[in-house]
């Protein structure tokens, strides 16, 4: 039985991936659970493709998202950096933080849990119908300034407070859950009976490149690094 | 229009004019002289610029960044290494301060208290002031630097001017340049004219205003002389208190105190589609 049906991901720039700060990190653990994160680092911070790796990393270990969980991710930050020896712009980019989301699913047979930290997104959809969009509705929230995970932990007081739950959505008959991030979330929220078709007729990564290419060259979606996991139960 | 990313390949551009005229001695409320608080504000500028463009393996050049002075003489307001032209990229003036300084800072200690942190500031701009107002000869330099690296950046977001001034210019009526200059454009736009005028003076300042109405006859030549607010900008204002801006407001600041002139720079430095 598979669970991760799609795992695609999209750089800015197709001739620079290596650039693309979204994460995604899937792990199975005892008794066939299986964890899933996706993180999106914010482009205007130092290193946030790393701590967006980090997070992922850490949510697939242990999904207690808590002040002793991040303070654990930062000591990982920051373990790699000697302040001390940095230039001056470094030291001050360092000094700002690196911030980025987590979305972070659990599945559990045909239960799934949920939680969001920003504007990555998720829908659940019965293969015709969206049931449910998490943490947003409309696409003008994603223009909202999400709380984010921060690098520096006086950041993050307020962040606790407004993680998004979803304790227990059914994966049952057809039921996928769409994770991603906020480009493509926002994309979806413009037009979403039209767009989710798309997204439902997805089945290999060329298509879901193309599909990416023609938005953003019609300027209905927003240049960013675009990832999509779908979750759901098939054979094979 | 302004929609162009901002990127390494495809960057984007500020000028900043200056001016150093003898009146910029004058004293301000923050106890510093006009042309003190003015380099103050330009060096936190770019400094914040920087930092803004510092990933962990280096500083990108999304931004190619000038400095034109204007008192006794019309020159590039950036000395030392940063000589021979007026345009930089933003990784020579990061690897191009005057000097570094040292500040200490307190700063959180993660645990509830505070400890104190050394932080390195560098200064690339010093206060001057002497001589004329000769804004039209600033205005010709800065439109052929201007035209310059609009050929150069046919697909670029435009290069945005931001002009500081305290008086009257003595040396002609530079509108005519400054629209002309306004004109100049990329594919992605005209030029941004931003125009801050401030004042140790009594009375109301006008910021970012969508009528003359108020203005005197100065102030209505530099509101004219000033862009229409980029749309992507407005709510950025707002968010900064300026409630009534809208896309009909002047990118103008008549009269400014110490707190308009550094919001006008932190709202002025702001382009969208940074990536």
């Amino acid at each position: 039985m598979r669970i991760i049906l799609h795992n695609w991901t999209m750089g800015k720039q197709a001739a620079e991936s290596h650039l693309n700060e979204d994460a995604v990190k899937t792990k199975t653990r005892k008794r066939g659970i299986k964890y899933i994160a996706v993180s999106d680092g914010a482009s205007e911070s130092f290193a946030s493709r790393r701590w967006a790796r980090i997070l992922v990393k850490q949510f697939v270990q242990n999904r207690c998202v808590d002040k002793v969980w991040l303070a654990k991710a930062i000591a990982e930050y920051n373990k790699d950096f000697d302040r001390n020896e940095m230039s001056w712009s470094a030291q001050a980019a360092f000094d700002r933080g690196s911030f980025a989301t987590l979305l972070g699913v659990k599945i559990q047979g045909n239960k799934a849990s949920i939680i969001v930290v920003g504007d990555s997104f998720v829908v659940l959809d019965n293969g015709s119908k969206i049931l449910k969009t998490l943490p947003y509705t409309e696409s003008e929230q994603f223009r909202e300034n999400p709380l984010l995970l921060s690098t520096i932990q006086d950041r993050n007081t307020e962040v606790f407070a407004k993680i998004h739950k979803e304790p227990k959505v059914y994966l049952v008959n057809k039921s996928k859950l769409y994770c991603m991030t906020d480009a493509l979330g926002a994309w979806l929220l413009a037009d979403k009976s039209a767009r989710m078709e798309k997204l439902r007729n997805l089945n290999r990564k060329d298509d879901f490149v193309d599909m990416v290419e023609q938005a953003r060259a019609e300027g209905t979606m927003r240049r960013d690094d675009t990832t999509l996991v779908i979750i759901g139960h098939a054979e094979g | 229009m302004y929609t162009a990313e901002i990127s390494r390949l495809n960057p984007s551009a500020f000028l900043f004019v200056i001016d150093q005229s003898g009146s910029m001695s004058e004293m301000m409320a923050t106890e510093q002289t006009k042309a003190q608080f003015v380099a103050d504000v330009l060096n936190k500028t770019l400094y914040q610029l920087i930092i803004r463009c510092t990933r962990s393996d280096g500083v990108r050049n999304y931004f190619d960044v000038g400095v034109i002075a204007y008192g006794n003489t019309v020159q590039s307001g950036l000395a030392g290494a940063l000589n021979g032209k007026i345009l930089f990229s933003l990784s020579d003036i990061e690897a191009n301060p005057l000097r570094i300084e040292e500040r200490i800072k307190r700063v959180p200690d993660g645990a509830g208290g505070l400890v104190e942190q050394k932080t390195k500031f560098p200064v690339w701009f010093d206060p001057t002031s002497s001589g004329n107002t000769p804004m039209r000869a600033a205005m010709a330099f800065g439109a052929e630097v201007v035209t310059e690296w609009c050929d150069a950046h046919p697909t670029s977001y435009p290069l945005t001017i931001i002009h500081v001034t305290d008086g009257v210019s003595t040396d002609g009526d530079p509108s005519e340049i400054a629209d002309a200059m306004k004109k100049l454009s990329t594919g992605d736009g005209e030029c941004l004219l931003f125009n801050l005028h401030i004042s140790t003076a009594e009375g109301q300042p006008v910021v970012f205003p969508s009528s003359e109405n108020s203005l005197d006859t100065y102030g209505r030549l530099l509101f004219h002389m000033s862009s229409l607010f980029p749309e992507h900008l407005v709510p950025i204002a707002r968010e900064r208190g300026y409630t009534s801006v809208d896309s009909t407001s002047r990118f103008f600041g008549y009269k400014a105190g110490y707190e308009a002139i550094v919001d006008f720079f932190d709202i002025g430095t702001r382009p969208s589609n940074l990536r």
